[in-house]
């Protein structure tokens, strides 16, 4: 039944997956500005050099002419040249998708790490001293802008105790360690962490108050469990299904990259790559990031769909 | 349950360790030939960045924006030339003041009837891979930037060469003015008679001599693409290339056999930093140069800190960048050059340099200061401020005060948005209302072009060469955002090229600056001065060159 039931999201997403190209393409090209101009910058070039660029990159065709010539060579594995470095696309992105990555992964790990227990504790006293720390925490992180708190980890570690580097990945990139890597990494993780955390801790708060209220957990407390077994073995896993949601819904970002918290800490991610590509009019780089995204996010869905089955048996397939 | 859990952990650790793996695969150094001096490096403390255990000595400079091409020619940005011209050497540098100074070239003769000039190269000259740089490569690299095939940025530095067109592209190679005399010694032939200096100012600065040897094996399509660049960056310049983390910095070595000297320091790294962050990085240990020109300039709001921390070394130089207000030609709104002048009067240019610069920077009135040596602005009668005269101006010349200029500016640039705000003012003063709107660069250039806006803010990095101005002011250019229709601008300052007397040349201008101020297609208004700074254990740092992109990387010293 499972096989049956990814089989059919399988084939969902691929018009799902030509829909999202479709869009992506003709809302880019249909933005102001060309990427030839951008391309040219300041250089005075005559309007033959112009025409050979435009002819080059395959601009001088029909719109829909180069969809469908970007969408056949995409199925081959062939994203085409950045406009802007004349690299290759999938090159490009593959060089920028592992630092984004690390980042992004390892900042969701944490932030769940310090957050579940964090609202499991808000949630089994509330209105405790704990809740109280773990919701003004909470508040703190919605609140405060990432590039804020960027900027006060870069002046306190940075600039004054000089502890931690504040941009880049590696101290140098002839010899890299991963010592070295994981010191660049703290601060950057530190952001990013710091602003899903927020969320996360009301999510696990929020629905381990509602699950503790439940008479299951009432016949396994009446039964004599121990409560830390109640709250941890019953509760958080019913608890666990909206978290697992907003991770779900945190997938383009985990893929995308997180634009402001890379350029402030100049780490070489996807997110500086799709800034610099759509500001360039890059369209090539911009479809390429664009389809790697929508396949992980197409995907990641999946896979939490399938966790949700993994974390409460009553959830069946069709 | 447990066995569940394992395996979520399990494939969890699993992803961590492949976005690892993915980390460390994909920026590999790429071996060149010329790679030299494979050192270990700290991965410790700030300050340790700058020298490693072993006593490497390394030298970080800071720019804001990554490199965008591994081939010199593919870029027309500052942030590749930097790096380009580590590795590629050129002909000669160009000082600010226009005079030049010999680098490939040792020596040059200009011909009596000043139709070309022939060019002696250093016999001494090689590049990195010991092969001797010779009149070939330098027939080579101009054959190869004229090509139209072939998709270079920089081919307009060419047009003054005979057998090119307007844009400096070339069909037949044979055709082309330059000659090879000896192994050493090439004869450029001009398309027309003009002045050496006149000619290198405009050609020099981007003329980076590659390796026949080494390119001559590709196609041009070939050429077109990353890869030969990349997997081949072989020049004669002070560094070599090392390796890079795309986007984020390239590392390079010295060149022990640089013909000028070997580099004083051993590793030479240009980083990618954020503009906010310039001066924390710096402060940190983990930059050492900021490298001004056009590539990182710190913000005003640094300015003061940067100047009164101890151990740095602060800079505000002056540059011949500009910023003006452009206005549309075409539009029915602004009717004739009289209102045009009329609007360039009513801006307190003062005002913007005062307020919003801080004093570190100057007006202007013509394309460039007055310091420039083809501007003089006593010979010019200047649209100074005067907002009667401006308002009475436009009452006379039929100026509609009910309608609406649409301004433009373009994001990133704060100072040049607070002055759009301080320019909307001046203008409300005589009665003129203008709606401000911001927009991407790339949206912004397209309006102007297409002329879909009646005032917009623009900048550029000006030059030494006084004909740069044309770019904006004529048809047949990218960068026409004034959509002027005639070709005016073209022929007075095309006239000028002939002109062989310096003096002369620099009297002429006056005429063409007045045409252009009495005209106003373009407000010209302020030109801010580079703020950089240095880390004082670096020596030999001269910003005066930075702007022309001649940095002497190879005398820079460290100490500890």
């Amino acid at each position: 039944m499972k096989a049956k039931y990814i089989g059919k999201r399988f084939l969902i997403m691929i018009p799902t997956f030509i829909g999202i190209t479709i869009l992506a393409f003709f809302l880019s090209n249909l933005a102001p500005g060309d990427p030839i101009s951008m391309i040219v910058g300041g250089a005075q070039l005559t309007p033959e050099d112009v025409a050979r660029l435009e002819h080059r990159y395959g601009l001088d065709q029909p719109l829909v002419l180069q969809y469908f010539h970007w969408f056949a060579r995409m199925i081959q594995g062939n994203f085409g040249i950045s406009y802007r470095t004349s690299e290759p696309v999938w090159t490009m992105i593959m060089n920028r998708l592992g630092p984004t990555l690390l980042i992004t992964i390892t900042s969701v790990v944490v932030s769940v790490i310090l957050a579940i227990p964090m609202g499991i504790g808000a949630a089994v006293k509330p209105y405790s001293a704990w809740d109280y720390i773990s919701s003004g925490i909470s508040f703190l992180a919605v609140a405060m802008p990432n590039f804020f708190v960027a900027l006060v980890l870069v002046y306190i570690f940075g600039v004054q105790l000089k502890v931690l580097p504040t941009s880049g990945m590696y101290t140098t990139a002839s010899v890299k360690e991963l010592p070295d890597l994981i010191r660049h990494m703290i601060l950057p993780v530190a952001v990013l962490a710091f602003q899903q955390i927020g969320n996360l801790i009301r999510q696990v708060r929020g629905s381990m108050l509602e699950v503790l209220q439940e008479d299951y957990i009432r016949t396994a407390r009446e039964k004599g469990l121990k409560e830390s077994r109640v709250v941890i073995r019953h509760g958080l896993r019913n608890a666990l299904i909206p978290v697992v949601t907003t991770i779900g819904m945190n997938l383009p970002f985990i893929v995308g990259g997180a634009v402001v918290t890379e350029q402030i800490f100049a780490w070489p991610g996807l997110g500086q790559l799709m800034v610099q590509s759509i500001n360039a009019r890059d369209y090539s780089c911009i479809m390429g990031i664009t389809v790697v995204i929508s396949v992980v996010v197409l995907i990641g869905n999946l896979v939490i769909d399938l966790i949700y089955g993994l974390l409460d048996p009553r959830i069946s397939y069709k | 349950m447990k066995k569940r859990t394992r395996i979520l952990a399990a494939l969890l650790a699993l992803v961590m360790v492949l976005s690892m793996a993915a980390c460390g695969g994909s920026d590999e150094p790429v071996e060149t030939a010329g790679t030299q001096g494979e050192s270990e490096s700290g991965s410790g403390s700030q300050g340790g960045e700058t020298t490693t255990p072993d006593g490497e000595k390394v030298v970080t400079i800071a720019m804001t924006s990554a490199w965008a091409s591994w081939c010199p020619y593919f870029d027309s940005g500052n942030y590749t030339d930097i790096v380009s011209d580590q590795i590629y050497d050129r002909l000669w540098v160009t000082h600010k003041d226009g005079t030049v100074d010999p680098r490939l070239a040792e020596s040059y003769e200009i011909d009596e009837d000043h139709g070309g000039m022939t060019i002696h190269l250093d016999p001494d000259a090689k590049f990195s891979d010991g092969e001797p740089v010779t009149a070939d490569d330098v027939i080579f690299s101009a054959q190869l930037d004229t090509n139209p095939e072939f998709n270079s940025l920089k081919r307009d530095q060419m047009k003054y060469v005979a057998g090119t067109d307007n844009g400096g592209a070339c069909e037949n190679p044979d055709e082309l003015g330059w000659e090879k005399i000896d192994d050493h010694t090439v004869h450029l032939t001009f398309k027309e008679v003009m002045s050496e200096l006149n000619f290198l100012n405009m050609m020099n600065r981007y003329f980076y001599i590659l390796p026949e040897h080494i390119y001559s094996q590709y196609s041009i399509e070939e050429l077109n693409t990353a890869a030969p660049w990349q997997e081949n960056m072989i020049g004669s310049g002070p560094f070599v290339y090392d390796t890079s983390i795309d986007g984020e910095r390239i590392e390079l070595v010295k060149n022990e056999n640089y013909f000028l000297g070997e580099p004083q320091i051993d590793r030479l790294v240009i980083r990618v930093v954020q503009g906010s962050q310039l001066l924390s990085t710096l402060v940190a240990g983990e930059v050492d140069v900021i490298a001004g020109g056009g590539v990182a300039t710190l913000p005003l709001s640094d300015w003061p800190t940067a100047q009164s921390t101890e151990g740095i070394t602060a800079v505000s130089e002056p540059t011949w960048a500009y910023q003006a207000m452009i206005i549309n030609t075409t539009s029915e709104k602004i009717p004739n050059a009289e209102c045009r002048n009329a609007i360039n009067m009513a801006i307190n240019r003062q005002s913007i340099v005062d307020n919003l610069l801080l004093g570190e920077g100057v007006v202007v009135y013509a394309p460039f200061s007055d310091e420039h040596p083809f501007v003089d602005e006593s010979k010019l009668t200047l649209p100074e401020y005067n907002p009667e005269k401006a308002k009475q101006q436009l009452e006379e010349n039929g100026f509609d005060f009910n309608q609406t200029l649409e301004l433009i500016v373009p994001t990133g640039n704060e100072v040049r948005i607070q002055s759009t705000v301080l320019i909307q003012q001046d203008l409300q003063a005589i009665g003129v209302k203008t709606n401000i709107n911001q927009y991407d660069f790339a949206t912004l250039m397209q309006m102007m072009r297409d002329g879909d806006y009646d005032l917009g803010m623009c900048g550029s990095a000006g030059g030494i060469d006084p004909t740069e101005p044309l770019g904006w002011l004529g048809p047949g250019t990218t960068q026409n955002f004034p959509c002027i229709q005639d070709y005016t601008y073209s022929d007075m300052f095309s006239a000028t090229n002939s002109i062989l007397d310096q003096d002369e040349r620099v009297e002429a201008f006056v005429d063409v600056w007045q045409y252009l101020l009495d005209d106003s297609p373009v407000c010209y208004l302020y030109a801010s001065n580079d703020l950089a700074a240095y880390n004082n254990r670096v020596q030999g740092v001269d910003y005066d060159e930075a702007s022309q992109l001649n940095w002497k990387t190879w005398t820079w010293t460290v100490t500890e």
